[in-house]
């Protein structure tokens, strides 16, 4: 194992780097932080650590999710908008029909 | 276990169990595995794959089948767990573990085991584990073995339950081999599940906990868990979302989240490993004596034109390589992975039937697993399934350096091969032999041909000899002393 080891104080992990520069961590820091209890426990369950991971991953994933179907809504708007307008102007003979 | 001629595996698994006995496999499904096999067997996912050969074919058996297969070999075959179906397997040839996979061969069957999941997604099925020991080689190329891995998915469910398991056993040993130099083999022999993200975690300074992929595969799951309430399970509990769409979209993304993790932690060709300039540059030969080697090898193997070849300390698997283009099937082992990592490209590349495997001949891998039966120790698989051993400039290796007598050598040899021999007898006043006895060349004093050749003769008739002109070097073909003769 590598001898870095004894140099690191396994309490102090979950405080953010304050002048970090890493936009990506500072996300992740963000995310934990305000998404989780502060409560140490000594005793972790193996395993427990990449199925909250995953959790995190999925929580991303779902508001990823929330923003596309936005985004599809409002360009369904403005495309129905545009039509609208389209007709209004009478211009478009393909549309005639409605 | 190959006493009893029967060895079951696949205890974990509820849903059946696989019998191998006679060079055959089969498989015992219970009813609420069956559903679940038929449905994966009949998707254009498994069609796909099978027709690729990454997927192991599979066929159901029928009553007479079972009848007869029992008839010849008592009850082997039997229904008693609950079995509603036996389905038999194509072998594989040559069965391999993750501990003796170079990473690229593990990161190999991550990528299969990926590419299964995310396939089966848009058929509404899903793998339920996901451990590099549902997978085996056929040559270089990875099959999927497990069957009962597969099953029907809760549309609305946006979890992958496999995904903890899938960190554990592929990830994060390829990360801790790729940044920390630990070879798999001792990763994984004494860890059956891979590791665990706080034992990475320990290894880590601090910038390197804070590097991304660290951060999201060791940090970040070691702070989550040390916030977490143990007692509080509800995380476990399945969460069923309204909407199927979006529970399609989570689980896309995270096994292409595990995708890019996978390629991360993906190996290196690396050119700095002991051996692997060994014959380009530092070895004993002259381009002519090297020529006659190779000469009096392929002479050899086209003169007994050998099924199946084993050969131990491959080195950069040249010899390996001539052998299989010879058409014979070979496991080519070393205890180097860097050799075997750069061997395994190369086949894969060429389509070449050779299985590299990470082996120490004077250390092999031992039985592993529950009551050491459930995964047979190198030595166990090898026993009669060569026709042709290849020990070519090893022997003073495992004599000097590992300190095995020539009697023991030899005899390990017989038990290896069930026809051929082509050894390569390296005299003590050679260079090589030198540099690796360090001062201690008394100790071999006594090695000298006439010593060599009484001792193979113990097991073994001499075919031919070739002495490599000006060289401390006589390469044997040899025929061993057995069955053959009755």
């Amino acid at each position: 194992m590598p001898k870095e080891n004894n140099s690191t104080k396994p309490t102090q992990h979950f405080v953010t780097p304050p002048e970090s520069h890493f936009l990506q961590l500072a996300v992740w820091a963000l995310v934990f932080v305000t998404v989780l209890p502060l409560e140490a426990r000594a005793y972790t369950d193996p395993g427990t650590g990449t199925f909250l991971l995953q959790m995190l991953l999925a929580a991303i994933a779902s508001s990823l999710f929330f923003m596309r179907t936005l985004r599809r809504r409002i360009r369904l708007l403005f495309r129905r908008n545009r039509k609208i307008g389209a007709t209004e102007d009478g211009d478009s003979d393909k549309q005639s029909v409605e | 276990m190959r006493t009893r001629g029967v060895n079951t595996r696949s205890f974990r698994d509820p849903a059946g169990r696989v019998i191998v006995a006679d060079e055959r496999v089969f498989r015992v499904v219970n009813e609420a595995g069956l559903a679940h096999l038929r449905e994966f067997l009949n998707s254009a996912t498994a069609r796909r794959f099978l027709e690729s050969g990454s997927l192991v074919q599979t066929r159901f058996l029928s009553l007479g089948e079972i009848g007869e297969i029992n008839g010849a070999g008592g009850r082997l075959l039997s229904f008693d767990i609950g079995g509603a179906a036996i389905v038999e397997h194509e072998k594989v040839s040559f069965q391999s573990y993750p501990y003796e996979w170079p990473p690229e061969m593990l990161y190999e069957a991550g990528r299969l085991t990926l590419d299964l999941a995310e396939s089966l997604l848009n058929e509404g099925l899903g793998i339920k584990d996901a451990t590099p020991y549902n997978v085996l080689y056929r040559g270089p190329l990875p099959v999927f073995v497990d069957l009962l891995s597969f099953e029907r998915r809760d549309p609305g469910d946006p979890v992958w339950v496999p995904y903890s398991q899938f960190v554990r056993t592929f990830l994060l040993p390829l990360l801790v081999n790729k940044y920390f130099g630990l070879p798999l083999d001792q990763l994984l022999l004494s860890r059956r599940d891979g590791l665990e993200p706080e034992e990475v975690y320990r290894m880590c300074g601090t910038l390197r906990k804070i590097n991304p992929i660290f951060l999201e595969l060791v940090s970040t799951p070691k702070w989550l868990a040390a916030k977490h309430n143990g007692d509080d399970t509800s995380v476990y509990q399945p969460k069923i979302l309204d909407n199927p769409e979006k529970a399609g979209f989570i689980l896309r993304s995270l096994i292409k989240r595990l995708r890019r993790s996978l390629n991360s932690v993906k190996p290196e060709q690396r050119k700095d490993s002991r051996w692997s300039d060994y014959l380009a540059s530092n070895n004993n030969y002259s381009a002519e004596h090297f020529t006659a080697k190779q000469k009096f090898i392929e002479d050899a193997l086209a003169e007994f034109k050998p099924r199946r070849v084993l050969d131990a300390g491959c080195n950069t698997g040249h010899f390996s390589v001539i052998a299989a283009r010879k058409g014979a099937e070979v496991i080519a082992i070393d205890y180097d992975p860097v050799v075997i990592g750069e061997l395994w490209r190369r086949c894969a590349a060429e389509k070449l039937d050779v299985l590299p495997l990470v082996v120490n001949l004077a250390r092999p891998t031992p039985a592993m697993g529950w009551r050491n039966l459930e995964f047979a120790s190198f030595l166990d698989r090898a026993h009669g399934k060569f026709d042709a051993v290849m020990m070519l400039a090893v022997i003073h290796h495992l004599l000097v350096s590992e300190r095995i007598p020539l009697e023991e050598i030899i005899d390990l040899a017989a038990d290896l091969t069930t026809d051929i021999l082509i050894v390569e007898h390296v005299d003590p006043a050679d260079s090589m032999f030198r540099r690796l006895a360090r001062g201690r060349e008394s100790l071999h004093a006594d090695l000298t041909v006439e010593k060599f050749e009484s001792v193979c003769r113990a097991r073994f008739d001499i075919v031919r000899v070739q002495h490599l002109n000006e060289t401390s070097r006589w390469l044997y073909l040899l025929r061993k002393r057995n069955e053959r003769t009755v």
